[in-house]
């Protein structure tokens, strides 16, 4: 063992003394003093949540918060699977006549709008939110109040949007509400008002979520984590967090210019009162085009931490695995134009961004040639999540060529709104995150329950997936050759397009089925599946390390890193830093960049606040909607639940 | 400024390649007009002034992975020295944004600004 206060160097400078070594109450129980079940049991009870909704309200456990995200991230993937299937099924035949536009419009933005706003964005972070302090060897995220208050203003927003459907006042201009449609001449109502203020919901939460990531992979590193021993899935999380924070501005602000044109009659893209809607489009491209790699970035980390478990070898490549995040983060601010190539803007302009399109191929090419190095060189053992993973190769790497195609600008004026488009962003996003999305779950719902998932049913679920996503959209290349546009309710016999779309629907069908055997194996598994213990697969990042499902505190003692693959180095018994408070919330702050322990850092307590916070914000959110007065009476409501939150109570180690 | 050539900044090309290609694109694609107004073919010459400032920020990088210190090497299971790690990625990341950046310049021989 060695001790936080007396191994690692100082790093302040001289005369300038961390507080880390400022001397330690004699009175206060440290975790050097007591050892076994009474340091796990105290611990535990230090760092637990306590009982009852109130407890349940205030808890701050960054597990406990991330198990929530996932579920509810989860539950909006099945909303937005079963909208799809309704639309396939409208699909199905010529001139179908089980529902009619109005329906069918809000169904394809509902599906659109819950797939990337409310699933899309948030399962990420809800799975970075479960495992980043636990990979990075700290007891609790960052900022675990802000945490919570995230989770409650992400539900409220996500059940907002589908109550409103539900009430018929479902949004219905598509997940991007271009303006003119979304404005106020052409959209009257509240339709597109919810969509708006959903954005701001889910969006505030995003930007909370990724604050509090970038501080933890920064700040709360175990000690010897250096930059270049940060496991990869939390690389990825790290990076797409910095997208968030840069990306998620512009569609926020670009909703709340719609909402005030259509409620307060501000005239920001209305062209006859000198506004620009263009300027719409270029905004919410600029945050568009990101998301996608939002979505996409938080799935390489959990493709590299199941390759490297799965192979039996460190990742081939580490650096240009890291580059290749780096690479990718920042080109994909650069790329927004591309969906805008039909606009007329100058082709000189327009080449810049085919540029830029078709070279972050070199970055995602580099990965998965690392990716394909490691099992190549590795002993593959092949269970439900590598196959998920392989999955991933086949369906992720199609969508990535049909990618580049679509990012020259005579191809892309061709198939431009037609159902090629849409073969190809499906191929990418369901390839490029909910296959190894899926292979995640597999992956750490030991460490998540405590049980294995099971294997047979794992198997038929890849299986079935990985049938019947080609079968559903494999056929919309074809179709949207022959012309078929997006978002059209129907079409006559005469097009031609029938057989293929009855392919698509059964192979939409198959695909649904696949999800409903997700959720059979998630709901036995829970009940029955195998004990799993702390490290079933035999990883080697320092989450295996806590119990499963992990006690509070995460860990007894923190560990010091040595290793990219910490478990596989010191398979005996890992070396820990000692020293913190056990009766009192306390975690190790270190450096940014040597990840040297440096301080001894109070934690939040658990605070009914942030929940009081949400549901104030809530209300001026939703209220806004329907008078502008609301942000004045809500904001107040507002300001006194974060002074309730933000007044100086004093940490109870200090008092103490 | 001369310690800066002598010992490198490990993290320059991360900064100065995706910097670069920020101005690159930017100032290109606002000169648009101008340059179909003008016919002065300066795309390529912005882009190769960009290309120059994103492979100086490797240089520094490469000059910080020089003169930092041997082992553990960076993409080892030892690793454990950030500075090397950081520095060979900015070296990459420099290359990289400068091959975008002249890829983008290329327009500028085939497009006079005011094709639509």
């Amino acid at each position: 063992m060695s001790d936080v206060l007396a191994t690692h160097e100082p790093v302040a400078p001289i005369g300038r003394k961390s507080e880390a070594y400022a001397p330690v109450n004699p009175r206060e129980l440290r975790d050097n003093q007591i050892d076994g079940p009474e340091l796990t049991t105290r611990l535990a009870k230090t760092w637990g949540t306590a009982p009852g909704l109130l407890g349940a309200l205030s808890t701050v456990d960054h597990k406990i918060i991330g198990r929530r995200y996932i579920t509810t991230a989860f539950m909006f993937l099945f909303l937005g699977g079963l909208s799809a299937v309704f639309m396939r099924l409208q699909l199905a035949r010529p001139e179908n006549g089980l529902m009619g536009p109005d329906l069918y419009n809000q169904l394809f933005t509902m599906h659109g709008t819950t797939m990337m706003f409310l699933f899309g964005v948030p399962i990420g972070e809800a799975l970075a939110v479960y495992l980043v302090p636990l990979m990075v060897g700290t007891r609790n995220i960052a900022f675990p109040r802000l945490n919570a208050f995230s989770y409650y203003v992400y539900l409220f927003g996500g059940l907002m949007i589908w109550i409103a459907f539900m009430l018929n006042i479902g949004a219905d201009t598509g997940w991007f509400s271009y303006v003119p449609l979304s404005g106020p001449e052409y959209s009257p109502g509240k339709r597109v008002d919810f969509w708006a203020q959903m954005i701001t919901f889910t969006e505030l939460s995003g930007l909370a979520v990724a604050v509090e990531i970038v501080v933890t992979v920064l700040k709360q590193r175990a000690p010897g984590m250096t930059l270049d021993r940060i496991p990869l899935f939390v690389w990825a999380v790290f990076v797409n967090s910095f997208v968030i924070i840069f990306a998620l501005p512009a569609v926020m602000i670009a909703s709340t210019m719609l909402i005030l044109d259509r409620l307060v009659g501000t005239h920001f893209f209305n062209p006859a009162e000198g506004g620009d809607a263009l300027l719409y489009q270029h905004m919410f491209w600029f945050f568009g085009h990101p998301e996608v790699y939002i979505i996409f970035l938080p799935a390489t980390g959990f493709v590299s931490a199941i390759v490297t478990t799965f192979a039996r070898r460190q990742a081939f490549g580490y650096l240009p695995l890291v580059l290749s995040l780096i690479a990718t983060g920042f080109l994909s601010f650069g790329l927004w134009v591309h969906h805008m190539f039909t606009v007329g803007l100058p082709q000189l302009g327009a080449s810049f961004f085919t540029a830029s399109s078709m070279l972050i191929a070199i970055p995602n090419g580099i990965q998965i040639f690392c990716w394909i190095a490691t099992l190549w060189d590795g002993r593959p053992v092949v269970k439900t999540p590598l196959l998920f993973v392989l999955g991933f190769f086949f369906i992720f790497v199609a969508g990535g060529l049909s990618g580049i195609m679509l990012a020259s600008v005579p191809i892309d004026t061709q198939v431009h709104d037609t159902y090629f488009v849409v073969a190809h962003f499906h191929y990418v996003l369901i390839g490029g995150n909910v296959f190894p999305l899926l292979g995640a779950i597999y992956y750490w719902f030991p460490k998540f329950t405590g049980r294995m998932m099971s294997e047979r049913l794992g198997k038929w679920n890849f299986w079935l997936a990985f049938i019947g996503f080609n079968m559903a959209f494999f056929p919309m290349h074809i179709t949207g050759l022959m012309g078929m546009p997006r978002r059209v309710y129907t079409y006559q016999a005469e097009m031609g397009w029938g057989t293929l779309n009855l392919v698509s629907t059964v192979g939409a069908l198959i695909l649904f089925t696949s999800f409903v055997l997700f959720l059979i194996n998630v709901i036995t598994s829970l009940r029955h599946g195998m004990m799993a213990g702390p490290n079933p697969w035999e990883s080697g990042t320092l989450e295996w390390a806590a119990a499963s499902p992990p006690h509070p505190q995460n860990f007894d003692r923190i560990p010091v890193v040595t290793n990219r693959e910490p478990l596989w180095a010191e398979r005996s018994a890992i070396p820990v830093a000692t020293g913190l408070s056990v009766d009192n919330r306390e975690l190790i702050v270190s450096t940014v960049t040597e990840a040297r322990a440096d301080l001894r850092e109070a934690s939040p307590e658990p605070s009914l606040w942030p929940f009081i916070a949400a549901v104030a914000t809530a209300v001026a959110f939703i209220g806004s909607i329907f008078t502008p007065w609301a942000v004045l009476w809500g904001g107040s409501a507002v300001g006194i639940a974060l002074i309730g939150w933000f007044w100086p109570k004093g940490a109870k180690e200090d008092e103490s | 400024m001369a310690i800066h050539y002598a010992r490198g900044i490990p993290s320059a090309g991360i900064f100065a390649g995706p910097v670069a290609w920020l101005l690159n694109t930017q100032i290109n694609y606002a000169l648009t007009p101008w340059i179909c107004a003008h016919q002065v073919m300066l795309v390529p010459v912005i882009a190769l002034a960009m290309a120059a400032i994103s492979l100086f920020g490797g240089f520094l990088s490469w000059s910080a992975y020089r003169t930092s210190s041997v082992t553990p090497k960076p993409d080892s299971t030892g690793a454990g020295r950030p500075h090397r790690f950081v520095a060979i990625i900015g070296v990459a990341i420099a290359c990289l944004f400068s091959l975008v950046i002249l890829v983008q310049g290329a327009g500028g021989f085939i497009f006079h600004g005011c094709e639509r």
